[in-house]
């Protein structure tokens, strides 16, 4: 009787967490599909800003920007994007662990700055020892552009001071539902977007003659900038887009064992159920034939 | 050539217009511009201004939008126009009592006298007056042509 009880209590317990997990997947792939809206609607405007500084570095004779120069000293800067939550897989330790395979292998990068957003973060490189000199806690589950551009513009800023030669940002990149990779990618110095052969129809040939307003090169000044942004805003974009799907991911596995384990939990039930009844009547009928 | 051109504006977080237009006032950092079909290559930068576009006749949303555009860049080529802008309002959210709102708080801002840098803060401040002015223009005129 109290083995049946007992089983009967877990069987009762992996259901309810069976449906908890079953609400956060679809929790996470609600949040997954406005997530990955939100971060298509910003595409063209990336690309039109990359297009834009590729078709006057095109242009202007020679680009040269502080913001393309890197200098060799200075320390470098590291920006680690991880999530608030967990229970989503592998997202966090794979970030994580690229991030330190990074800092192992540019020391540089170790011992210099070492900036991060998301609580999940904190723990495991404390754990490492790693000094994080900034936390950024105000982005959450939707990062606005204008807290993206406000944090790029100190990078940019920084950098443009000479304080630190380098800004990488360490990112799980999206490239679809089914494949996500963690990422360390150089955000300053900026590396200018290859110039796409101009996709003339006949007319003009090469590259249109553009009326700059104003000049080329003012306006390189405060594209560059913009670019940077974006770019920032995308790494932030790409990371909670990914965040979700990893989660989603996870907890789908984490229903689907639920649901075996329960399969597994109902047999063993019924079988002790089986042999409790089987014992019962061996008993009854051994008792009756005892009397005769 | 057509009567018409293609427009698309585009902010970081969303693609508000991508349409074809007869016409469109583009405020330029140094004023406004027109831009009529067929106009040649350009690459300038935006400046904080309202952005009017008139749609053909023909369709169903024929008839003129206005938002409010703060910084960016546009360009035309191939009789397309891409406007980028940083920061784009449509006219039809804007309200007369939030624009007012607006201006006041921004017009009561001082610059803290312990500022690092003033003369970015007073000019912060003054730009965002100049963006809550404009809004207040904005909605009082479509409130008076009725939309």
């Amino acid at each position: 009787m109290a083995k049946t009880r007992e089983i009967k209590k877990r069987i009762k317990a992996v259901a309810n967490i069976k449906r908890i997990t079953r609400t956060m997947q679809m929790i996470a792939t609600a949040k997954f599909s406005a997530a990955s809206q939100r971060a298509v609607a910003g595409r063209p405007y990336a690309e039109a800003i990359f297009g834009l500084v590729g078709e006057l570095a095109a242009a202007g004779e020679g680009v040269e920007h502080p913001l393309l120069a890197g200098s060799a000293e200075g320390e470098e800067l590291t920006l680690i994007l991880t999530s608030d939550r967990g229970l989503c897989g592998p997202y966090n330790g794979s970030v994580l662990r690229t991030a330190m395979r990074h800092f192992a292998a540019h020391p540089q990068a170790k011992s210099g700055d070492i900036e991060l957003v998301g609580k999940k973060g904190v723990n495991f490189l404390k754990f490492n020892g790693v000094p994080v000199s900034a936390h950024h806690a105000q982005f959450g589950d939707k990062p606005q552009y204008e807290d993206v551009e406000r944090l790029a513009q100190t990078y940019i800023d920084r950098f443009s001071s000479g304080e630190v030669s380098r800004v990488r940002v360490v990112y799980m990149k999206y490239h679809s539902a089914g494949r996500q990779t963690p990422e360390v990618l150089q955000l300053l110095p900026f590396e200018t977007p290859e110039a796409k052969p101009a996709q003339g129809d006949g007319q003009g040939g090469g590259a249109a003659y553009y009326e700059f307003s104003p000049s080329a090169p003012e306006l390189l000044n405060e594209l560059l900038p913009a670019a940077v942004k974006v770019t920032l805003y995308q790494c932030f974009n790409d990371a909670v887009v990914s965040e979700h799907v990893a989660r989603m991911v996870a907890m789908k596995a984490a229903t689907d064992n639920a649901g075996k384990m329960g399969k597994n939990l109902t047999r063993v039930y019924n079988r002790a159920r089986q042999a409790q009844i089987t014992t019962e009547l061996t008993e009854i009928i051994s008792g009756a034939a005892a009397l005769e | 050539m057509s009567n018409t051109f293609e427009c698309q504006l585009v902010t970081p977080e969303a693609k508000l217009l991508d349409e074809a237009l007869v016409y469109a006032s583009v405020p330029a950092w140094d004023g406004l511009f027109g831009v009529l079909p067929g106009r040649a290559p350009l690459l300038a930068r935006l400046g904080l201004g309202e952005l009017t576009v008139r749609f053909p006749d023909s369709t169903a949303a024929g008839g003129e939008r206005s938002f409010l555009v703060d910084g960016g860049f546009v360009k035309m080529a191939d009789n397309k126009l891409t406007i980028l802008a940083e920061k784009a309002i449509p006219a039809e959210t804007l309200t007369e009592t939030d624009a007012k709102a607006e201006l006041a708080e921004a017009q009561a801002r001082q610059v803290p006298s312990d500022a690092a840098d003033a003369s970015a803060a007073g000019e912060r401040i003054a730009h965002q007056r100049r963006v809550a002015e404009l809004k207040l223009r904005m909605a009082q005129k479509s409130r008076t042509s009725g939309i």
